[in-house]
């Protein structure tokens, strides 16, 4: 389309602005093929950067990702396609691009730059045909200026930065979306590539469990206890420690990870915050009475670290009587000018301090109902200490008390010791104090008052000088001799035997009378006993018969009246209820153990060994003596043999009453504590289930093992090395925990020093054969046909 | 089939393999012809004007043709040696293997079985059996050193090649064993036990020197520890060497627990061997106990707690009136609501006896039992219950010895009353040992009838130290009929003594009451050690008609690095006893194994029922180098009973075929000769 032809100064213009426009597109262009770099950049600097140096603040990222496109646009200039973009430059593009121009547009540029710096007008700075030229090519351009479809500036091809962009962007969107979104395998590689293992920072996203770097028990024991035993004010100790009950502990722990909260918490349920010091330390403090494991829980409740507090208690005061040891001490009536005088010395000591000793006491006085009791509370005249020990006395004036002969004192010692704020209390066993009567020393036995010694207690003495004597002449003696009075030393034995039997209740032989049949006028059987002289038979024991003759054992009638009108209820039981740290006092039990040491003594007798009777001679009267002496006076009466009941008279009397019952007993509850850590202890052994879990049962069978070994502490502190492996387990909830590989192995080594060895059970024999197996079946067919034929 | 042809000294020539008489014989004759005329061409041509060259002619033309019928023919060389294999073990001293490297025989081949045993020139097989196709015919094997094991010999001998075409055992084995080493030997221990059982554990002790204790000049001293599985030391006892031992514990927990043995010298207390026993410990099942007595009493109420704490069924009926009785049942479930207790004197229906395994009776109450009663106890008997009679003065003195009538005669040991026997005794088991100097303690005593068995009828369960028996047991059918004089053996349970009553009535339960009905695994022998990739052999025992094995699949179970495998297994019914299906593998991990079976055929349904198999048993594998001693004696004592079972040492012919290249070389040669020949003549 033609116009009005241009003025040369609006032809430069519209060149001018073609330039520029073409420097703007070849700028944009630059910025495209250089923004992929940017793309990855700002990946790396995202992933790299923030996450293993992540000392580097976010700022400073964002400053990196703006100066980087700063610094490639001003490289935009720089660039050398940049700086070619000149006026002769987009001459030739324009003489390239449009054919009007007939390849004359740089005179064009020519003429301006003329006009310009030399101030010449065409006419004079163009030859003719230059001018003719000048003038055709200013038409084309300006009819070109004058077409709006036409763009004078020169074209830049955007398709393939324009597609790389695209393609790089994707590529870096979809690495930042799955990389960056799983940071930890970026960690985990960065970890390794770190050079030192820092502390994690906030920017850390890995839930990462706190280790203990230091700690630290201080121990302050109870006031009452200090300076004594060496306990003292502010003792330190490692996490496990040992400290008297009542002592207040402080904790002082540096922890890996201070920006969390931290707690204890102790088997008992008992839980104590943390509170962290200005200078980051964390400290806790309690005051401990019992023994536990503890646990130092993080924020979300997991477990730090398993530690255990063993409390040793204050121990009670003990006392130990020095003198009387005998618990009845018998005073004899006192001629004139002597007192009755009863000293008593105690031994009485505590772990750490006493406090106040008194000793009770009770007069008894008169007999029978009309006996009456004053009670009163004394103090000990003296106390010494010899060899570091406390050793109190009292001398007991029985005149000065109030006594007369006849009449009791009983007395005990009670002694507190020093523990704030409830003392203990131990109180001492009993004490008598007998002032006998002028006319009867009597001997009490099984609550039977016998008035005189009876013979048969000299008579094991005798046995015992008899044989004596027996071995001291077995030289002198010949053959035949030495055995006839061996022999009658065993019958001696067994006669003496068979008296001590009779008191004890066991049966004698030849007795079977009832109550319908009278008063027993059998005789006993009079059997010739044997001679064990032949050797072939001395190692048989046979029974011997009691020879000895009734009239002498039932001199009063009572037995016979008992025979006649009581009636026997059986056998009791012979049950041994030993008191801890003291001999056996069950008199019965004496007697019946003396009467064994006499079945031994009279059968090596019998057998021509006076020397291994002899052993068992002075034992069975030391357990006579004790029988004598026995502390329970007031037991079942001995002597009362009633016969048996005969089968006529069973079952005799009002039946109405009594009728069938039945009774169902579903499960037999035997929840012990032994079964309870049997369970535990299967649980933890199973070899294949070792890599397993634990199930809610499994779990269910911890929990019951630890309350009940909770319940245990008290008795065995040592059951606090138990409770903290079981606590690792059951926290872990699996047999092997990450931070305790084996407790598992030694959770079951010191619960296996625990249990007692197990009970027998009844059992079926497995025999390899079956009773259902046809030749097993024939062979019992076989079996009854041949017995039963 | 081959022709002998010639015989020149130990060569002998013979026609080639497969070929017919009459094809040799063309041949032959062929090969004669042809050689003859050939001589006969030489010498007309050559004889008279060039004798030399003729004669020469005549040599290389004879020469080619023997080259050629050494080609043809096969040319053997027999020689007689004895080819023998010297197999190396562990053990074996350095002078033996110093004298080995110097030995230079050629027929000597030097195997071994130890990787580790520095032996240059020797070939190591990884298995004894490969030692038969390493060297195929040989004719003795030495064996140095510990020796093999008696399955190591038998799958050697049983791949032993065919000697012309007939199998025959004729390898010569001689052994040369090592120095014994100090250690446990002979060790027997039950693997497998219920809880409350004794481990009892025997062994020898070996030394270098023991050949026969009495003759041992050997003093030295050894302590002998058992360990617990805690670690701690349950008994030590001292020992000489070729001394044995006797070792007793009780486990105290179910499980699978390895205790341990360790033999030191007591001077230095230098630990000679420390080996592990394994010991599976199952918890016993549970018993259904039937108590039947005329009055009550406090040996079946001590017997009846005892019983019921461990889950046992019982049932006890006790008279208390004349017509009144106590019906009891403990750990059972109770009766339906509105089913009818049985009032009155009603002894046990058949049905209740057939669910008994045990039944426990006074003497007065199996008197005062009708005739009717008496047959259907006899009947149970009969069918495999057990019977346990408390005798007393009434059984003694009733006619049930007499032949009380009755369709089915309760067959029971015969008392009679004595008042002398009337006794406090010990107790002994007639099948454990009874300890050097053991004296019987006062709390270990027992109050005994005055009752005496009247005759010899019956073996003995107990008895006192004066050989006086106090329980007896009468076979009867299948089950079996006791009875006791120990009326109150509860004292020791109120005495504080309860592990020797609850040994003692263990013991009665396990020898009368009725056989298992459970099927379960055969326990392990009690000298078997079962070692890491050898054959591992179980039997299932099938306890009842209703077991159907082919509803179920056995598994074995083990550990490997943390994973828990499970090995399906193979059972085969055993043709001698059809209630017998044995498998075996052979486990490829040390530790403990479980061999179980599961109502199901995949491995991974299996686990889901690992709780509650119909049949489990563990076993524990042991690693090769475990029990040092033990396994050296056991191979030192298969190696000379094979040495000795095995035929005299013996040298044979061997022959060998030469190489006929030699021949085709030396026929080419004389042919090329030949040719020459021709050529510059």
């Amino acid at each position: 389309m033609k116009g009005k032809p241009l003025l040369p100064a609006q032809r430069l213009h519209a060149l001018k602005r073609a330039l520029q426009k073409s420097k703007q597109r070849q700028l944009f262009q630059h910025m495209l093929q250089c923004n992929p770099l940017l793309f990855v950049l700002a990946l790396l600097s995202c992933l790299l950067l923030s996450q293993v140096y992540s000392q580097w603040p976010i700022y400073a990222q964002y400053t990196l990702l703006l100066c980087a496109p700063v610094f490639i646009f001003v490289l935009g200039f720089v660039r050398p396609s940049y700086r070619q973009i000149t006026y002769a430059n987009l001459a030739k593009d324009l003489n390239r691009r449009f054919s009007t121009l007939e390849e004359s547009c740089a005179l064009l540029f020519m003429v301006e730059d003329n006009t310009s710096s030399l101030g010449l007008t065409p006419e004079q700075s163009l030859t003719s045909l230059q001018r003719l030229q000048f003038n055709r090519s200013a038409n084309a351009l300006d009819n070109l200026i004058h077409t709006k479809d036409v763009d004078l500036a020169a074209r830049y091809p955007l398709k393939v930065p324009i597609f790389i962009n695209i393609a790089t962007g994707l590529v870096c969107f979809i690495l930042w979306y799955f990389v960056a979104g799983n940071p930890q395998s970026w960690i985990g590689q960065s970890e390794h590539a770190s050079l030192n293992g820092q502390a994690n920072s906030t920017s850390v996203k890995a839930d990462r469990l706190a280790s203990i770097i230091t700690a630290q028990l201080d121990v302050t024991p109870p006031p009452y206890a200090l300076g004594i035993n060496g306990y003292t004010t502010h003792q330190t100790h490692a996490l496990d420690a040992q400290v008297l009950a009542g002592s207040q502990a402080t904790w002082r722990i540096d922890l890996s990870a201070r920006q969390s909260q931290y707690s204890l918490k102790f088997s008992d349920n008992d839980s104590l915050a943390l509170t962290q010091n200005a200078d980051g330390i964390f400290t806790g403090s309690k005051v401990i009475h019992r023994s536990s494991v503890y646990q130092v829980l993080d924020e979300k409740q997991r477990v730090v670290a398993v530690h255990t507090l063993m409390v040793t208690a204050d121990e009670a005061p003990k006392i130990t009587f020095i003198a009387p040891q005998a618990t009845i001490t018998e005073i004899p009536s006192y001629a004139e000018g002597t007192k009755p005088v009863v000293y008593t010395q105690a031994l009485i000591k505590d772990d750490f301090a006493l406090g106040k000793v008194e000793i009770i006491a009770s007069v008894a006085k008169g007999s029978g109902e009309s006996v009456k009791f004053r009670d009163s509370v004394f103090t000990f005249d003296t106390v010494q200490s010899i060899a570091g020990e406390q050793v109190y006395n009292k001398s007991w004036d029985l005149v000065a008390l109030g006594m007369a002969p006849g009449d009791e004192l009983y007395f005990s010692i009670r002694a507190w010791d020093n523990r704030q704020p409830d003392p203990q209390l131990s109180r001492s066993s009993s004490k008598i104090v007998r002032w006998l009567d002028e006319d009867t020393e009597t001997v009490f036995s099984e609550g039977t008052l016998v008035d005189n010694m009876p013979a048969y207690f000299k008579s094991q003495r005798q046995i015992i000088i008899d044989t004596k004597a027996l071995i001291a002449n077995e030289a002198i003696l010949n053959d035949p001799e030495f055995k006839q009075t061996s022999g009658e030393l065993g019958i001696a034995q067994a006669d003496l035997k068979h008296k001590y039997g009779q008191f004890v209740g066991d049966e004698i032989s030849g007795i079977v009378h009832t109550m319908e049949g009278g008063a027993n006028t059998e005789q006993f059987d009079q059997d010739n006993h044997e001679e064990h002289a032949d050797d072939e038979k001395e190692d048989e024991h046979k029974e011997h018969s009691a020879h000895s003759k009734p009239d002498a054992m039932d001199k009063s009638g009572y037995q016979t009246a008992i025979e006649q009108f009581g009636h026997a209820h059986g056998e009791t039981d012979v049950a041994i209820f030993k008191t801890q740290d003291t001999i056996e006092q069950n008199p019965r039990v004496m007697m019946k153990r003396a009467i064994g040491y006499m079945w031994q003594a009279e059968s090596q007798l019998r057998l021509n060994r006076p020397q291994d009777a002899l052993p068992h001679e002075e034992q069975a009267l030391l357990w006579l003596n004790r029988a004598k002496k026995a502390e329970r006076i007031y037991v079942k009466r001995l002597g009362f043999e009633p016969p048996p009941v005969s089968e006529k008279r069973r079952y005799q009397g009002k039946l109405d009453d009594i009728e069938n019952n039945v009774q169902q007993h579903p499960t037999v509850q035997n929840d012990s504590n032994i079964q309870a850590l049997q369970r535990l202890i299967a649980l933890l052994n199973a070899p294949m289930q070792s890599t397993m879990p634990f199930n809610n049962d499994e779990l269910a069978i911890l929990q019951d093992a630890n309350s009940r070994l909770q319940n245990m502490l008290d008795e065995d502190p040592n059951v606090i090395r138990i409770l903290a492996l079981l606590a690792q387990i059951e926290s872990a909830k699996q047999r092997h925990p990450t931070s305790c590989e084996l407790c598992a192995e030694r959770l079951q080594a010191q619960l296996w020093q625990l249990l007692p060895p197990a009970q027998s059970s009844p059992a079926q024999l497995r025999r390899p054969y079956s009773n259902t197996q046809p030749a097993i079946k024939h062979y019992a067919e076989f079996l009854r046909i041949k017995e039963h034929p | 089939m081959s022709w002998h042809v010639a015989q020149i000294g130990a060569y002998s020539l013979t026609t080639p393999q497969n070929m017919s008489l009459g094809q040799c014989t063309v041949l032959g004759i062929l090969l004669l012809g042809a050689w003859l005329f050939s001589n006969l061409l030489i010498y007309r041509r050559l004889f008279k004007p060039r004798r030399y060259i003729c004669a020469l002619l005549l040599s290389l033309n004879t020469l080619a043709f023997m080259a050629f019928l050494g080609t043809v023919l096969d040319t053997r060389y027999s020689h007689t040696h004895t080819k023998q294999a010297i197999l190396v073990t562990s053990g074996v001293s350095q002078e033996k293997l110093a004298a080995l490297g110097r030995d230079k025989s050629g027929y000597n081949t030097v195997f071994t079985l130890d990787n580790n045993i520095d032996l240059s020139g020797a070939t190591y097989l990884a298995s004894p059996s490969l030692l038969v196709h390493a060297m195929p015919d040989v004719d003795t094997i030495s064996v140095l050193g510990d020796g093999l094991s008696s399955e190591q010999w038998r799958t050697l001998l049983a791949t032993q090649a065919h000697r012309d075409g007939v199998y025959t055992n004729s390898i010569a084995v001689t052994f040369s064993p090592s120095i014994k080493s100090t250690g446990l030997v002979d060790m027997r221990w039950n693997r497998q036990i219920t809880l409350g059982e004794q481990l009892d554990i025997t062994g020898i002790v070996q030394a270098p020197t023991t050949v026969d204790k009495a003759n041992s000049h050997d003093t030295t001293q050894y302590l002998l520890q058992l360990q617990t599985p805690s670690g701690s030391v349950e008994q030590e006892v001292h020992l000489v060497a070729g001394q044995s031992f006797h070792l007793s514990t009780q486990p105290k927990s179910a499980g699978q627990w390895l205790y341990t043995l360790k033999l030191l010298t007591l001077s230095s207390q230098q630990v000679l061997e420390q080996s592990q026993l394994a010991v599976s410990i199952e918890q016993p099942p549970t018993l259904r106990v039937a108590i039947w007595q005329s009055a009550p009493s406090f040996e079946t109420k001590h017997l009846k707690d005892w019983a019921s704490k461990t889950g046992s069924q019982i049932k006890v009926v006790t008279q208390i009136s004349q017509q009144a009785y106590l019906r009891q049942t403990i750990n059972q479930a109770p009766l339906a609501t509105g089913s009818v207790a049985p009032k009155g004197k009603q002894f046990f229906s058949p049905q209740a006896l057939n669910d008994s395994d045990i039944l426990l009776m006074d003497g007065r109450g199996l008197v005062q039992l009708s005739v009717d009663e008496r047959d259907r106890l006899g009947e149970a008997v009969e069918s495999g219950m057990g019977l346990l009679v408390f005798a007393d003065n009434d059984l003694a003195d009733s006619n049930l010895f007499n032949g009380a009538p009755q369709k089915k005669k309760l067959n029971m040991p015969r008392v009679q009353v004595d008042k002398q026997a009337e006794d406090e005794l010990a107790i002994i088991y007639p099948q454990r040992p009874v300890t050097k100097n053991a004296k019987a303690m006062t709390s270990q005593l027992l109050a005994v009838s005055p009752l005496r068995f009247s005759n010899e009828q019956g073996d003995v369960l107990l008895n006192a130290p004066n050989q006086r028996p106090l329980v007896k047991r009468i076979h009867q059918g299948l089950g079996q009929v006791a009875m006791t004089l120990i009326p109150r053996s509860y004292v020791w349970k109120i005495n504080d003594n309860q592990q020797a009553y609850g040994r003692l009535w263990h013991y009665l339960f396990k020898q009368i009451a009725r056989n298992t009905l459970h099927t379960y695994w055969q326990p392990e022998k009690q000298d078997q050690l079962t070692l890491l990739h050898a054959q591992l052999n179980a039997c299932l025992t099938l306890g009842n008609d209703k077991f159907t094995v082919s509803r179920y699949q056995a598994f074995s179970q083990y550990m490997d690095n943390q994973l828990r495998i499970e090995q399906p297994l193979v059972l085969n019914q055993q043709p001698e006893q059809p209630i017998w299906w044995c498998t075996h593998y052979w486990p490829q991990t040390s530790g403990w194994h479980r061999l179980y079976l599961a109502n199901t055929t995949t491995a991974n349904q299996a686990e889901t029922s690992l709780n509650k198999p119909a049949a489990s048993q563990y076993r524990y594998v042991y690693s090769p180098d475990t029990w040092p001693s033990w396994q050296q004696s056991n191979k030192h004592a298969a190696s000379k009973e094979m040495a000795a079972l095995s035929p005299q040492k013996t040298s044979n012919i061997h022959q060998e075929i030469l190489h006929k290249g030699w021949f085709y070389g030396l026929l080419l040669l004389m042919l090329t000769l030949l040719w020459l020949a021709r050529r510059l003549l």
